[in-house]
């Protein structure tokens, strides 16, 4: 009985994100191909919202079925990877209830070596198209000679990051890239062009200058020859563990010396708390200089 | 026991399924920036930002089912929110100068 639910319900999750790809690709379709922007606006809003709408049932359906069966369920994906080499829950100086290391280290062992090949060649194709989505919005953005242009793609390329750091489990970070993003830059850049003015132009893009585009790429190569000598994601050898007593420190004394409960806010704001009043000059002069662009004299 | 691994079918469980998903949306997302970086018109650019917007709450969504995170749906919920305010604010640039919010 309970293989039969299963069943239907493994079929709804499949049926459902084959039909939200499908819709998706017509309405790419239509937004790349149809002549004027009504009827691309007009694909947008029918097959596009359809599209969404099947692949959030396909999700539905995969996670929202038994309540708080998902909870126990989700360790239990990676116990199953985890299983040849004896998994992260060995792991010695597992954090004291840090979800993040728990996360981390689980996501470490389903890159590791041990993997069985498929689930790395997928992972790898989630990581790779997202590259390649933040590398052109990336580029876009830098080359648009248009301002407002480059503000539009530049929203897209915080899409692409958002979806990448959930992908690498920082939700935190998914968020403030949402938050300040999408939201907050796009909106004080509009600000900002709205008090100055902008030029029009009649190339799409900047001309490269290709001495600086050289000194650029010379850095880049340097920065990614550094790539090598750090420690993969959770492994036992990153110098974090080397002195386990010392992060230990951390974790059994932060709440007793500072009252916090959280030991990354508690190392941000009272270990190391002068280093945090530095940010905030630098944030604070930001906020004049946002006063002075806006010429006002409060926020309000 | 959830759905996500329950459904083992030649070694492809549901969680391959979905990563593969997410993947083929964000090709989609980046058939979608050609109109983005084309334009012609400001108002096709924020057209395609709106469907990538679109998009990208559904590899959101999907990647918290793959990873077998339902919290990360409020990461989708708060991009939803500010993809919305957005398109709003860059509409009212275009149309009225000056005018954002």
């Amino acid at each position: 009985m309970i293989d039969a639910v299963e069943s239907v319900r493994v079929g709804l999750v499949v049926a459902f994100t084959l039909l939200g790809l499908f819709f998706t690709f017509v309405s790419m379709t239509g937004v790349l191909r149809l002549p004027d922007v009504y009827s691309r606006a007009h694909t947008a809003s029918q097959a596009d919202t359809l599209g969404a709408g099947f692949a959030l049932a396909a999700v539905a359906a995969a996670v929202g079925w038994t309540g708080g069966g998902v909870q126990d369920g989700a360790p239990a994906v990676f116990h199953l990877r985890d299983e040849p080499d004896g998994g992260p829950r060995d792991r010695p100086g597992r954090l004291r209830g840090g979800d993040r290391a728990v996360d981390r280290g689980g996501r470490a062992s389903m890159t590791g070596a041990t993997l069985a090949a498929p689930v790395a060649a997928q992972v790898t194709l989630v990581e790779a198209s997202l590259f390649v989505f933040v590398v052109l919005t990336a580029l876009a953005t830098a080359l648009a000679r248009d301002v407002l242009a480059a503000v539009i793609v530049f929203g897209a390329y915080s899409l692409g990051m958002a979806a990448l750091y959930t992908f690498y489990r920082a939700p935190d970070v998914a968020l403030t890239e949402a938050a300040i993003s999408a939201g907050v830059t796009t909106v004080l850049l509009l600000l900002t062009l709205a008090k100055t003015t902008r030029m029009d132009h009649e190339a799409p893009f900047e001309s490269v200058n290709l001495p600086a585009a050289g000194a650029a790429g010379f850095l880049l190569v340097g920065l990614l020859l550094t790539m090598g000598d750090i420690p993969a994601v959770g492994s036992p050898d990153a110098p974090v563990w080397s002195n386990p007593a010392v992060t230990q420190w951390y974790l059994t004394e932060t709440y007793a010396q500072t009252h916090v409960e959280n030991t990354v806010m508690g190392v941000l704001a009272a270990f190391r708390g002068f280093d945090t009043f530095g940010e905030a000059v630098v944030v604070f002069a930001a906020g004049v200089g946002a006063l002075i662009v806006l010429h006002r004299e409060v926020f309000a | 026991m959830s759905v996500l691994d329950a459904a083992i079918v030649a070694g492809y469980t549901v969680t391959d399924f979905l990563l593969v998903a997410a993947a083929a949306f964000t090709v989609l997302a980046i058939g979608m920036l050609y109109r983005a970086v084309k334009g012609p018109t400001m108002q096709d650019r924020v057209l395609a930002v709106n469907v990538l917007g679109t998009n990208t709450v559904v590899i959101l969504a999907i990647l918290s089912a793959a990873l077998g995170e339902p919290t990360f749906l409020d990461i989708a919920l708060v991009y939803a929110l500010l993809n919305f305010l957005m398109a709003i604010a860059i509409s009212k640039f275009t149309v009225e100068r000056g005018g954002v919010l």
